[in-house]
């Protein structure tokens, strides 16, 4: 919120200097985000008064009193520049909008001056019309002293338990209380005497609105000038505070709010037809409100209607229908309390912004309304005149809050911070609470302003707050509980990074909503999670998988010029399907492998290069390889889906060819990516045990086999493994060390170098032992797979 | 040794350095082969009266055995020299880049939250996690921001059309947290979070990390004390100074907001507080037998901090010439 400190000074007139006041206010809890001087500067702009005008001479020149000896001639062509106006006159010498004014003849009249618009001195948009002052104005006063341009303005974060810090009268009663200062009353906000005590509206609030709405005053005044200027200084303090002048009476309950916190409306009372009931709405009832939003009521909404229909949504806006127009003469001014409940979320659901809605949910003392009435009355009163009816008022203040106790001791066992209860007592005196004492048991009441005093907890900040937090001790926690479990994890998250990062791999961070494209794309899925409120249509599609992120980060450092990538992400993604979370590792290698540059043995990144990678992630695991044909990313003759003890945890293959063209996903050479489902790994546990191993001598042998194409690698290995268990325990590794085709191999087949690696149990082999596994193999892999022994 | 004797090794040595390894053995028969000058004059010996024959001997031999140091001085010089020039026939220029991928990187923010996480480990504190597309009860109204509260619509929500939402804080790990397990509880929670908000200073995604301690006496005073220690630590600076500031949050009580002294400067860095008690009933801990204290930092502006990035938005480009730097 933005605050004046000239206007916060007239409740609190010995307030400290605007530099102080910051300190203050962020001790309290109303933190200053920024603060500015008023402005404009207004050097050699001071008031005048039109002793003549030339309304009726062809050169439109006036004579304007500023004070000094000799009235000053200047031409003037604003249509209100008419006599005895009070106005502002640039003087020689003054800057307006980048121009230095000077005497200058006009129509053959030496003009010694500039009489100036709003939008001139910077103060307004109108551009037409110049500015009318006050009629007290004394000709010669400087417009910046008038204007108060050197004001201070504060941008305040007003929390949302502090309603009441919503106007100069709440924060100038915190910072009295807490400078010890005296806090003058509201003036000018007494009951006018002298009424029309006939002018009376009726009000009643109907039953079902009374807990909404425990009260309901209205004020009517007639013969009012609608027209009326608001006088400047209102003008600048509302728009120094964020509020647009709009006309008089509109500008008016603006001020009376913005000053006392409470939000006031003012029906034209010539358009309303009969008593006002306050009720709640109807299911089909309609209402125009007066920012042309076509409002559906229902019964969530509090209604304040006429005979004829709904004219206001209470505590939120009023109607189209019955507002102020320049036409109005009489109005009805109205001012009540409605709880927070029965405002709040009501904004949001009609899309439409409230200042007084904005109060009202956050609390709105409920002695105001009478107050505000008044106060906005004498102001109607003094600027546009008219006759002031009676008060009229339905319901009543509802009772104070509940009582809170605090007792001795439970200030310091919270924050570890002693305060003797006679100072707890004396601090929440000062905030207005009503205090009594029993022993060692403070009853408090909350003064009515305050909507944020339920419990113990709530006193005891107060008090602290009050005290300032700058006061409280810096103390070590007493530390209870035992070790931290440090279960021996496969693998997870951090292990994961550690080993991606050391393999080469970076890790990136993209954002979890996505295009929904990508899903479709990469992940066949056409039903994601989707944003109801995205950024943008492009970030409105939650990820199921990690490749979308990958592939678009792999192209935006394509682009800049980057030969080889590495990239790796874990993050959750999300399948609306199943309902899931799941924590994934994603991967993608492209382009040159190495950064040997000079080195022949270069090549682009591959498949195996991704296996190899998935081998060092899961190190002694043995990770199985399927291939994977109908994944809608991945190449068909260059993917697999990977598993570990029969469960698929994952997937690898080299981007589908269809993916890579140039108005898609442009990449070249074409990157491998894989992705594995950390959730179903993070929890296996690794415990090493120690397997003793024979001392005796490795011998090695290699065969050459020639087999069909669609012959695997790992069928091979598991068929010689197969050998080991039918008596050849001798067998340790088998290791697949060539892969041939082309050449004298003919077409469909290829050659498949397997190097067995043997070792005895209690003896050193002999040569028969190792031909007899020999042919044991071979002949396993002949029955397996025809398999034919490459001499 | 005669003055002729003297001469004859110096030519001998002179011989031997203007050879190479394939001429050595030339001059050594020049010397001591058969016709060779030393042998020469050994035979000539017997020749010699006998009382002078002695002395001769004795000095020829002495003559010899200096010729054949100088010999086997020389071999080994050239040999080693042979040795020396094969090796450096096949030397390599050892200042090429070596081969395999340079290392990679994990990102920034996951350094700064591994050591958070680490530093807060070494306190006792567990990291706990939970899912990042939220509902109303974990993500609000169990961290007392009941339907419509003002403090919500600060939160700027992401929402999901069947009523959830991508969780705004990673608060609502807590009452995850205190669902499952009784005090005393020590607990970190970082994650992503989300917010409706896209400007330099601000991401829509963004990581925080939060602190939850209930126990039965844990104060304010000591969240005080456990951020100021976390700070200090965090960027090694026994100097850096805190301050609390009185601030609000649905569901803390006393809440503040912390701002600390590093270089000279005050920095806004986290909010936090006692947890309120409407947030323990909420968990099924009994408030009036336990109490704590809660905080959450932003990840996302420690990094910033700490590594001395200037604009948010790098860290969420992902380009590989800023990870790279975090090797």
């Amino acid at each position: 919120m933005l605050v004046s400190c000239n206007w916060l000074r007239e409740f609190v007139p010995q307030l400290p200097a605007p530099a102080k006041l910051e300190q203050i206010l962020t001790d309290i809890g109303l933190e200053v985000e920024a603060s500015h001087i008023a402005g404009p500067e207004l050097d050699n702009v001071v008031a005048g008064i039109i002793l003549a005008d030339g309304k009726r001479t062809s050169n439109q020149v006036c004579s304007v009193d500023i004070g000094r000896e000799r009235p000053l001639q200047i031409v003037c062509t604003a249509p209100n520049a008419t006599k005895n106006k009070r106005v502002a006159v640039a003087l020689v010498g003054a800057q307006i909008l980048g121009h230095t004014i000077a005497s200058r003849e006009i129509k053959g009249v030496v003009s010694e001056g500039m009489m100036c618009s709003a939008a001139e001195l910077r103060l307004g948009d109108d551009r037409k019309l110049i500015i009318e002052l006050e009629r007290d104005v004394r000709p010669g006063t400087p417009l910046g002293t008038l204007l108060e341009t050197d004001d201070h303005v504060f941008d305040v974060a007003v929390t949302p338990n502090r309603g009441d810090w919503l106007s100069m009268l709440g924060i100038g009663r915190e910072l009295a209380a807490k400078s010890t200062l005296k806090l003058r009353g509201v003036h000018a906000a007494s009951p006018i005497k002298r009424t029309d005590a006939t002018a009376i509206h009726q009000v009643r609030i109907d039953e079902s609105a009374a807990r909404a709405c425990p009260k309901f005053a209205c004020l009517p005044i007639s013969n009012v000038n609608a027209n009326a200027h608001t006088p400047a200084l209102i003008c600048q303090r509302l728009l120094r505070c964020g509020v647009r002048p709009v006309s008089i009476i509109v500008d008016l309950t603006n001020y009376v709010m913005l000053e006392l916190g409470q939000p006031l409306h003012a029906f034209d009372r010539n358009r309303l037809s009969g008593d006002l009931a306050v009720r709640m709405g109807r299911e089909g009832e309609k209402l125009e409100l007066i920012d042309k939003t076509i409002a559906k009521l229902s019964d969530r909404y509090l209604v304040v209607a006429d005979d004829a229909q709904a004219q206001a949504i209470g505590g939120v806006m009023g109607g189209m229908a019955s507002s102020i127009t320049a036409a109005t003469t009489d109005i009805l001014l109205e001012a009540a309390h409605f709880t927070p409940a029965t405002i709040r979320g009501r904004t949001r659901e009609l899309n439409i912004s409230s200042e007084a809605a904005f109060r009202f949910e956050r609390g709105v003392n409920p002695n105001l309304c009478e107050i505000a009435l008044w106060r906005a009355a004498r102001l109607i009163k003094r600027y546009c005149g008219g006759t002031v009816g009676s008060l009229n008022v339905a319901g009543a203040t509802p009772q104070a809050a509940e009582a809170v106790k605090l007792e001795h001791g439970q200030i310091k066992k919270l924050t570890g911070m002693a305060v003797s209860l006679s100072e707890a007592a004396r601090r929440l005196k000062a905030l207005g609470f009503n205090i009594s004492r029993q022993r060692k048991t403070l009853t408090t009441v909350s003064p009515p302003w305050r909507f944020d005093i339920e419990r113990k907890e709530d006193l005891i900040e107060e008090i602290i707050r009050f005290g300032g937090y700058s006061s409280l001790p810096t103390t070590m926690p007493q530390l209870t509980g035992t070790f931290v479990a440090a279960p021996q994890r496969l693998i997870d998250a951090t292990m994961a990074r550690d080993r991606l990062a050391h393999d080469g791999y970076q890790e990136i961070i993209t954002y979890a909503f996505v295009r929904p494209h990508w899903e479709q794309d990469f992940y066949a899925n056409n039903q994601p999670f989707v944003l109801t409120n995205p950024l943008s249509e492009e970030l409105s599609a939650m990820r199921s998988g990690l490749f979308g992120g990958l592939i678009d980060r792999a192209i935006y450092n394509q682009r800049r010029r980057q030969e080889s990538l590495r990239l790796f992400e874990i993050g959750r993604c999300f399948n609306a399907k199943d309902d899931t979370q799941p924590l994934l590792i994603g991967g993608l290698g492209w382009g040159k492998v190495g950064n040997a540059l000079w080195d022949d043995q270069k090549h682009n990144y591959d498949f195996f290069d991704a296996r190899g990678s998935l081998t060092r992630l899961l190190p002694g695991d043995e990770l199985e390889l399927e291939t994977l044909q109908d994944h809608p990313a991945l190449h068909p003759g260059r993917a697999a889906t990977i598993l570990r003890y029969g469960k698929q945890i994952g997937i690898v293959g080299e981007l589908h060819p269809a993916l890579l063209d140039k108005h898609r996903y442009p990449l070249d050479p074409a990157p491998v990516v894989f992705e594995l489902d950390l959730d179903l790994l993070i929890n296996q546990v690794r415990n090493f045990a120690f397997e003793p191993f024979g001392k005796l001598p490795l011998v090695r042998r290699d065969l050459a086999v020639i087999v069909d194409n669609q012959t695997t690698a790992a069928q091979l290995v598991k068929s010689v493994a197969g050998v080991k268990v039918k008596g050849f325990p001798e067998i340790a590794e088998i290791q697949v060390f060539d892969n041939f085709s082309g050449g004298n191999i003919i077409s469909g087949k290829r050659s498949m170098g397997i190097r067995i690696t043997m070792q005895g149990n209690e003896e050193n082999m002999v040569e028969d032992r190792i031909n007899e596994i020999m042919l044991a193999i071979t002949n396993q892999l002949q029955n397996d797979y025809q398999a034919e022994v490459r001499i | 040794m005669l003055d002729d004797e003297q001469a004859l090794l110096d030519d001998a040595r002179t011989a031997l350095e203007r050879a190479g390894l394939d001429d050595l053995d030339q001059v050594k028969s020049a010397y001591l082969g058969k016709q060779g000058l030393i042998s020469k004059q050994l035979r000539s010996i017997g020749a010699l009266p006998s009382e002078q024959r002695g002395p001769a001997g004795a000095r020829l031999n002495l003559l010899r055995k200096q010729f054949e140091q100088l010999f086997d001085d020389r071999v080994r010089v050239l040999r080693d020299q042979a040795v020396m020039q094969r090796l450096n026939r096949t030397g390599i220029d050892v200042t090429l880049p070596g081969r395999g991928d340079n290392g990679g990187s994990k990102h920034p923010v996951t350094h700064v939250t591994e050591r958070a996480v680490a530093i807060f480990g070494s306190l006792g504190f567990i990291v706990a996690d939970g899912p990042e597309i939220e509902d109303d009860f974990h993500n609000f109204e169990a961290l007392n921001h009941p339907p419509d509260h003002p403090a919500r619509s600060a939160h700027d929500t992401f929402y999901f059309a069947d009523g959830r939402m991508l969780r705004t804080h990673t608060s609502p790990v807590q009452i995850r947290h205190m669902l499952k397990h009784q005090p005393p509880l020590r607990v970190i929670a970082p994650g992503k979070v989300y917010r409706n908000d896209n400007d330099a200073t601000h991401s829509p995604m963004f990581h925080q990390v939060e602190g939850l301690w209930v126990d039965d006496q844990v104060r304010f005073s000591d969240l005080k004390g456990i951020l100021l220690a976390f700070f200090r630590q965090f960027f090694e600076d026994e100097s850096i100074e805190i301050r609390f500031r009185p601030s609000y949050f649905p569901f803390t009580e006393p809440s503040a907001e912390v701002d600390i002294r590093r270089r000279g400067d005050w920095l806004e860095i986290t909010g936090c507080g006692m947890v309120h008690p409407n947030v323990l009933h909420s968990s099924n801990i009994d408030p009036q037998q336990y109490q704590g204290f809660a905080f959450g930092i932003g990840i996302d502006r420690l990094a910033m901090l700490l590594y001395g990035i200037s604009d948010l938005r790098l860290l969420f480009e992902n380009d590989v010439r800023f990870l790279r730097q975090f090797r």
